[in-house]
């Protein structure tokens, strides 16, 4: 364990901390500061393990960062399961880990991955002799599961469902949903804004010294783009004549779409209630998920996704590990490698089976600093007990098997930047038709050029329709917020007119692509939708 | 340290499992699914999604792009409980 690892010196950075807030993990006192959630606090406290997975109890650490991995639930305030990563924290909440015992960094029943080590096969192990099962099942039944369940109260009121209705409901406060919100506001649409996270700006928030490319060819740092969007958000307050409004929730996650002859209800999951949301159009504009990596041990504390590392160093300020390998030699990889620089992290090297993605100018700045690319390798495994030790990489041949060579680097921290994939959960529940895209990472939403689902009143935009660049990501939202409009016939005619603009715009930006995003795009367009 | 290559963070499913599992016969994504309960984590697929897709085009020799996605079911999210007591009509 290492002291505090929160970053005081970032070169483009400025941290709030104003108010300690104290919290008690595991009956320790913990320090953080207001704004972090637990996962970050318990982070800077130099914890890795934060949980112990459901059936070996191999350690897991911080691994999504955004709440969508479950390697971080604890029991919070008696309240099992519960994800720490998305949690801000709170004076003297009680924070427990699960699953353990009797300590999470020392879990005996990890005794399970030392017996099983081809894994415990349910369909046919404990199953005969047949007068046993039931002996069994009481000894298994005692050890499965994650979390207890909360002590019973008494008598509890539960809290009142929600009801709203909207004429456009945005999924998503990125660089995508912020635009089409904007755009339909300005058309004279009243726009519901959600957003999971407790602020709008998607990787804006995550990226904030990152020069963005914006609509105009101007480059932007991703904190300025994300204020002059949000200064759209404001001026789009439904003050002016003609012009709707819009409505932000934050900390509220979409989580199921019902539909009944065309009528679509969006069920809201806030952290007080339910909110049902008669909506007569969607943008589905919830952006990507991280690609995930198979190599020995890849579960270990340790190995984390791009995103988690970006949660950590940038938006929480906390340093998520002393010395990295990044696994991926791409742009974005490349990116995170700088923010590890700036964030005082040691580069150990790049690791990816090829760079044809990267130009030699684009990787100057580490060949300066004897940064070495390992390409044509890949992650054999990695090493250590309760946390990375160190990464074994192992040389391909030409055609992908490996030759032999290997090489044993010492780190803390491998971060997978290998690329992303559409978060299509939401559209793959209205029903609308997707198709596997191998170019753009996995399904995708098919969509006309006006970014119209196969379903009517649901669009996309943004990494769900799977343009992950925030200049296309824009675009997209742009046009798939105005011909929302224009399917309500809202605004009359001006509408119309803007998205063609944008459209020309999203051509011009398309034929800039590189092929095979250019390849992956083009599947997922098809002429008519309905 | 057993070593493992963990492809279902959620419910512990390695690749080794899922290549068994193929090799029973549960060669799509719905019967894996079913048969090992890959996607049925707190996660619902969005972390393990990609591999699992990737080591059974792989096993069976199947082209990626002839691959359906499972059925998502909503909550898309965990849930309170009490929050769906508090659901329903009243």
């Amino acid at each position: 364990m290492v002291g505090d690892t929160r970053i005081w010196n970032h070169p483009t950075i400025k941290f709030e901390r104003k108010k300690k807030v104290r919290f008690t993990f595991d009956g320790k006192e913990i320090v953080g500061y207001e704004g972090e959630t637990v996962a970050a606090a318990l982070y800077a406290s130099g914890r890795r393990v934060f949980s112990r997975s459901i059936r070996y109890h191999r350690p897991r650490g911080y691994y999504c960062g955004v709440g969508r991995c479950a390697s971080c639930m604890m029991r919070v305030d008696g309240v099992p399961n519960t994800r720490i990563c998305t949690l801000p924290i709170r004076e003297g909440m009680v924070v427990e880990s699960q699953n353990r015992f009797p300590s999470l960094d020392l879990d005996l029943l990890r005794i399970v991955d030392y017996l099983f080590p081809h894994g415990i096969d349910y369909h046919k192990m404990f199953i005969r002799p047949r007068f046993l099962r039931e002996t069994y099942n009481r000894f298994i039944r005692r050890f499965a599961g994650i979390g207890k369940p909360p002590e019973p109260v008494k008598s509890f009121e539960p809290p009142e469902q929600g009801r709203r209705s909207a004429q456009l409901t945005v999924v998503g406060g990125g660089p995508a949903g912020l635009c089409a919100a904007v755009e339909a506001a300005n058309s004279g649409v009243d726009v519901l804004l959600v957003d999971e996270n407790p602020k709008l700006g998607g990787r804006l928030r995550r990226e904030p010294q990152r020069i963005f490319q914006t609509n105009e060819k101007e480059e932007k740092t991703g904190s300025e783009l994300l204020k002059e969007l949000l200064n759209q958000v404001e001026k789009a307050g439904g003050k002016e004549e003609g012009k709707g409004k819009i409505l932000v929730m934050l900390n509220t996650t979409a989580t199921g779409i019902y539909q009944n002859h065309g009528n679509k209800t969006l069920v809201l999951t806030t952290p007080e209630n339910l909110v049902q949301v008669e909506t007569k159009t969607i943008v589905v504009a919830t952006g990507s998920h991280d690609q995930p990596e198979l190599f020995e041990n890849n579960d270990l504390p340790g190995v984390m996704t791009s995103t988690a590392a970006q949660m950590l160093m940038n938006v929480y300020g906390v340093k998520p590990g002393e010395r990295a390998v990044v696994l991926g030699i791409n742009k974005d990889s490349l990116e995170l490698g700088k923010q590890l620089l700036d964030a005082g992290v040691e580069i150990a090297c790049f690791v990816d089976q090829s760079q044809k993605r990267v130009s030699e100018t684009e990787k100057k700045v580490f060949d300066e600093k004897n940064i070495p690319f390992y390409s044509s390798h890949k992650i054999k495994k990695v090493l250590g007990h309760n946390q990375v030790k160190k990464a074994v990489l192992a040389h391909l041949n030409e055609d992908g098997s490996e030759s032999g060579e290997e090489e044993k680097i010492a780190c803390d921290l491998v971060c997978l930047a290998l690329g992303r994939r559409p978060s299509c959960e939401l559209t793959l529940q209205t029903g609308c038709k997707h198709r596997m895209v191998p170019e753009l990472g996995g399904f995708t939403p098919l969509r006309d050029k006006k970014f119209r689902t196969t379903v009517k009143g649901v669009y996309v935009a943004g990494g769900t329709a799977g343009i992950m660049d925030t200049a296309g990501a824009m675009l997209s939202g742009r046009v798939a917020g105005l011909s929302a409009a224009t399917d309500l016939g809202i605004g009359g005619e001006k509408p119309l007119a803007k998205c063609e603009q944008f459209l020309k715009q999203f051509q011009d930006y398309y034929d800039n692509l590189d092929e095979e995003t250019k390849v992956g795009i083009a599947k997922t367009t098809v002429e008519e939708v309905c | 340290m057993p070593s493992r290559r963990i492809v279902c963070r959620c419910e512990d499913i390695t690749e080794e499992e899922i290549v068994k599992a193929i090799k029973r016969g549960y060669k799509d994504l719905e019967t894996l699914k079913r048969y090992l309960g890959v996607f049925t984590g707190p996660c619902q697929g969005k972390t393990c999604q990609s591999l699992v897709i990737k080591i059974l085009a792989r096993e069976t020799g199947r082209n990626i792009e002839d691959f359906l996605p499972t059925t998502e079911r909503p909550p898309l999210k965990p849930v309170p409980l009490e929050f769906l007591v508090g659901a329903g009509d009243r």
